[in-house]
């Protein structure tokens, strides 16, 4: 019926994947966006690449969407291809190409509703904030 | 569906969530189905909390609302629904 509920969001945001605490984690961000409401929590097991990334926390279908479609294709990224890839998402959602992407493709009819595109950068932002090293909690509104 | 708040009396003014759907998400697919509602925490943080609710979705009827109106809300329901089914 729409092309933002696309059965591939609707199916992340259901069953978000890898959901949950990580073991052995050594970095994390804290994400929030304070006009939705959403927070999200996200942690990585950085050596050389992304070794293992999980998330939790609560948010709109598009923010745990892209959340959970996030920590599947982040996972062995060295952080200059994850930050290459944010780069990427960020476009999409404001009306860019997203060939190759893969299921992340699906984000973008995000690019319609200018409101939710930071429902579906949220986990980005701290995947960015995250592999800086960043200790502050990373909100969209700053 | 929870309806918020159980006064004896009510005015048009009704906040509700569904159950394992977004408020945020309710909204988009109203607003779609050509419905206006407000979603989100609307600005009452601390109430929100004491009610145990990040986000709800709130539908204002007034004098100039009709019985088709309510009639539309409630089939744009079905859809996020179907939507979420």
């Amino acid at each position: 019926m729409t092309d933002l509920y696309q059965q591939t969001i609707v199916d992340h945001a259901r069953r978000p994947r890898n959901f949950g605490p990580l073991p052995g984690a050594n970095r994390s961000a804290e994400g929030t966006n304070p006009l939705c409401g959403d927070e999200l929590i996200l942690r990585l097991r950085l050596g050389d690449r992304i070794e293992a990334v999980a998330f939790e926390g609560a948010g709109c279908a598009v923010c745990l969407a892209s959340a959970s479609m996030m920590t599947l294709a982040v996972k062995d990224c060295s952080a200059s291809e994850a930050a290459r890839l944010m780069q990427r998402v960020r476009e999409l959602v404001a009306g860019g190409n997203g060939a190759n992407l893969g299921e992340l493709e699906s984000l973008k009819g995000v690019a319609r509703y200018p409101a939710r595109r930071k429902c579906a950068l949220l986990a980005w932002r701290a995947l960015e904030a995250a592999l800086a090293g960043e200790t502050t909690k990373v909100s969209t509104e700053l | 569906m929870r309806l918020l708040g159980a006064p004896r009396e009510r005015i048009g003014v009704i906040s509700f969530t569904l159950e394992g759907v977004h408020p945020h998400d309710v909204g988009t697919i109203l607003d779609q189905e050509g419905i206006a509602v407000r979603t989100g925490h609307l600005c009452a943080q601390p109430l929100l909390k004491r009610l145990g609710e990040t986000a709800v979705v709130r539908a204002s009827l007034a004098a100039y609302s009709r019985r088709e109106d309510l009639d539309a809300l409630a089939a744009g329901l079905r859809k996020v629904r179907e939507t979420f089914a």
